[in-house]
């Protein structure tokens, strides 16, 4: 159990890291990665949403009837994002309107689908929780490190908190969706050509 | 072998009912849950918004704010009879709030503006909903932009860079979002030109 673990959060932060290896969930990387505030609200739920979506599925994953197998992980995920939604309303009102409708869209998120298909239909729901949690991680900490540069960058924050003076020109470019695919290209860059090179090295 | 489909397929249609039913049904459970306070929320940030926009202090606990507006705010109708408007203050008007909305860059901003006892000065401008982009248009929401409105009278003529000094009817624009700038323009002069004239044309026949 203990060595399974492990490999299930190696895999999700890096080998098969969701953003930088398998290359999903770009959309929300793209859309939500300008503030570092909303990007960990984001992620919180997509981890949550993950994890529980993951479970869910593993425990009824003999009686899914293979034909309606989708529907039903779509049905499931939805339930789960929907009530996310509403939580936020509650009680984070002020984040619920600045996110407006990118919590809805962790809906259609490919990673709570792909870890579903992949994972969580052909293991425990053990395990499978375990792997929603860290593939959402290895998906969350990308989009907080691609977030941090862009609010840093664009306009010269961290966390809503101005830390670059008056001197610092704001890089509008960053804060707009064509700043996030140069971010995000160069992590990949990063990550592929450093990090695994030396993994696969050794 | 015939019946045998026949028995899969209406499991899969009874695996399915039943999988929505229950889903669904946690769903409605939360929902009614949490409905009153969600419309709470929404009640008290309006209430809110239409204090800030008269300059009021507004206690931060939601019970006193919702009291203070209770006590301090009257809704009446516009003369035109096609919407409505604020009255603030205990006896005699001191502010005026106005609801202005209008098409932005990605989708509709609304918002409140507040005229003070003359109907001449701004005295507050809130920002109710708007999708503007985060971090260039949805600037528009932070204190520096919503706060520069206060004094001035409009309706509003120009945009000016952000760190210029406007006149009265000239507003600094968000850098690298004119589009948004422009709707913000735009919409706070329809509510000036028509519902503000509307009740400044009351308030002159009844002073």
């Amino acid at each position: 159990m203990k060595g399974t673990a492990k490999k299930i959060f190696r895999e999700g932060l890096f080998t098969n890291n969701p953003v930088f290896v398998q290359i999903l969930g770009i959309c929300s990387t793209l859309a939500v990665t300008n503030k570092l505030k909303n990007t960990a609200v984001m992620v919180a739920g997509l981890i949550f949403v993950t994890a529980f979506s993951s479970f869910t599925i593993s425990l009824l994953r003999k009686a899914i009837p293979s034909r309606v197998r989708m529907m039903t992980q779509v049905l499931i995920i939805a339930s789960y994002v929907i009530m996310v939604d509403i939580i936020l309303k509650a009680y984070l009102p002020d984040i619920s309107k600045q996110l407006g409708p990118y919590v809805g869209l962790i809906i259609t998120n490919c990673i709570i689908m792909g870890r579903a298909e992949a994972f969580a239909m052909s293991n425990k729901p053990g395990p499978s929780f375990l792997d929603g949690i860290a593939s959402g991680l290895g998906y969350a900490y990308v989009l907080l490190v691609i977030a941090f540069f862009r609010e840093l960058l664009g306009s010269g924050k961290i966390w809503e908190i101005t830390v670059l003076g008056g001197w610092w020109v704001n890089w509008s470019m960053m804060v707009m969706a064509s700043g996030a695919f140069f971010m995000l290209a160069l992590f990949i860059w990063v990550m592929k050509g450093v990090v695994l090179k030396e993994r696969s090295a050794t | 072998m015939k019946k045998e489909m026949v028995k899969k397929s209406l499991y899969t249609v009874f695996f399915t009912l039943a999988v929505t039913a229950v889903f669904m049904s946690a769903l409605s459970l939360a929902y009614a849950g949490t409905k009153e306070r969600i419309l709470l929320n929404e009640g008290l940030f309006l209430m809110r918004g239409v204090m800030d926009a008269a300059d009021m202090e507004v206690p931060d606990d939601p019970v006193k704010a919702a009291a203070l507006y209770e006590k301090s705010v009257v809704e009446k109708k516009l003369p035109a009879g096609k919407g409505h408007y604020y009255v603030v203050g205990e006896g005699p008007a001191k502010a005026y709030v106005f609801d202005a909305s209008g098409a932005g860059l990605w989708g509709r901003i609304t918002a409140l503006i507040g005229f003070d006892a003359e109907l001449r000065k701004i005295t507050g401008f809130e920002i109710l909903d708007q999708n503007e982009t985060p971090g260039l248009g949805g600037r528009i929401s932070e204190d520096w932009f919503r706060h520069q409105f206060r004094g001035k009278t409009g309706p509003f003529a120009k945009l000016v860079s952000e760190k210029e000094d406007s006149g009265p009817i000239s507003f600094s624009a968000v850098t690298g979002a004119t589009a948004t700038s422009n709707a913000v323009k735009e919409l706070l002069n329809d509510a000036i030109r028509s519902d503000v004239d509307a009740v400044r044309a009351l308030t002159g026949e009844g002073l």
